[in-house]
């Protein structure tokens, strides 16, 4: 068997080490792009989660019931479709119009209608 | 020491490109030696040998002084001189006054000594020693930056557990073109609400900058209709303008009333 000497041994382990650099730059870029990629996709969940929770059906129903329950209004019709909630009412001083338009503004609430007069209020609600 | 040697050698040889070695026999006694390695390496090539095929070189001087001594041998011939120990000293002896030469050595019955060099074609630039200790760092930093290397692949990897993680923790959608194509569509939810409650709290704004009243306001789907009296319609037509752009502006007995695009 050949003797390996000591010179090749020495070009022989830089190589090792240029690989072993060129390896760890390879992975280091990686994880950088990775830890990107998830940074980004931690923020678009957060996003997501943030308009899921705002515009569900679940928290809207849930939001307009507590808007209605607390102004306690008299005479107020409400209707409840697939895709959408119809409420309408009548308030000769206007007060209450003011606080539940004031709420419902407010409010994450899809208008897909709304009809103010000087005594009525009929809004329609998306779900 | 190295820096001694060449001065014990320099009234009798050349002391060009020579290498040095010691060898200690006693106390203040030593051995010493200087050697040209490309000689050497030249009487290599002549025997037709390799480089790499020799795994070390001895000095006869010191291998050879235990057969000529052991032996009862006096002289040995080497290169058409007579080499031999007298007073534990070797002494090189014309070959015509020594007659009594004997070249029998059983190189076989050897016991080689630890005492030896080594050459390469490399030993100009670098030696022996300090390239394997170069080469020693090296596998040393290699080996040090392919751990952190693969601990790097080991966090890689990790991402994949933490991405279905946080998929579940907020109940996210299988693949991220989903995800996208969603917040897509409630961005322009969110951005078609606000655009209505801005427009709103405008002509909210008209009772108290123009003290007109707003007699109604209807809208549906995009189209907003707004009726008002007590003010000029040039008046309003203008504040609105400023904004939105109007669809159409009539007025009927004193009340106005103006169609708009959302």
């Amino acid at each position: 068997m050949r003797k390996v000497s000591a010179s090749t041994y020495l070009l022989l382990s830089i190589v090792l080490f240029l690989l072993s650099l060129i390896f760890l730059k390879s992975t280091t870029f990686e994880l950088q792009k990775t830890n990107d990629s998830f940074n980004s996709f931690v923020q678009n969940g957060k996003v997501y989660d943030n308009l899921k929770k705002n515009w569900s059906k679940e928290s809207t129903q849930k939001d307009l019931e507590k808007i209605i329950s607390g102004l306690k209004i008299k005479d107020l019709s409400k209707k409840v479709t697939g895709k959408k909630i119809y409420i309408s009412f009548e308030d000769k001083s206007l007060k209450k119009i003011d606080k539940f338009l004031n709420k419902v503004l407010n409010s994450h609430f899809k208008i897909i209608s709304l009809n103010i007069t000087d005594d009525t209020l009929q809004i329609e609600v998306g779900l | 020491m190295h820096k001694i040697l060449p001065g014990l050698f320099e009234e009798f040889i050349e002391l060009d490109d020579l290498s040095y070695y010691v060898k200690k026999i006693s106390q203040n006694n030593f051995l010493c030696f200087a050697y040209d390695q490309k000689k050497i390496i030249d009487a290599i090539k002549k025997a037709g040998l390799l480089l790499s095929q020799i795994d070390n070189i001895y000095f006869s001087q010191i291998e050879f002084e235990s057969i000529v001594k052991g032996s009862g041998q006096s002289c040995m011939k080497v290169d058409n001189v007579c080499l031999s120990f007298i007073d534990d000293k070797l002494v090189m002896i014309p070959v015509a006054l020594k007659v009594d030469i004997d070249n029998s050595i059983d190189i076989q019955d050897l016991n080689l000594s630890k005492e030896t060099i080594s050459i390469s074609n490399s030993s100009k630039y670098i030696q022996n020693k300090t390239a394997y200790q170069y080469s020693a760092v090296f596998v040393i930093f290699a080996l040090f930056t392919f751990f952190k290397a693969f601990d790097n692949k080991i966090q890689i990897n990790s991402y994949e557990d933490k991405t279905q993680q946080i998929k579940s923790s907020l109940n996210l959608p299988a693949t991220n073109i989903q995800m996208r194509s969603i917040i897509g569509k409630l961005n322009k939810t969110h951005q078609k609400q606000v655009e209505i409650r801005e427009l709103l709290q405008y002509l909210f704004d008209i009772k108290r900058k123009l003290k007109a009243t707003v007699v109604s306001i209807d809208l549906k789907s995009n189209v907003l209709s707004l009726k008002l009296k007590g003010v000029d319609e040039q008046k309003i037509t203008k504040y609105l303008e400023k904004r939105y752009p109007l669809k159409s502006a009539v007025v009927k007995e004193g009340i106005i009333t103006i169609g708009m695009n959302i």
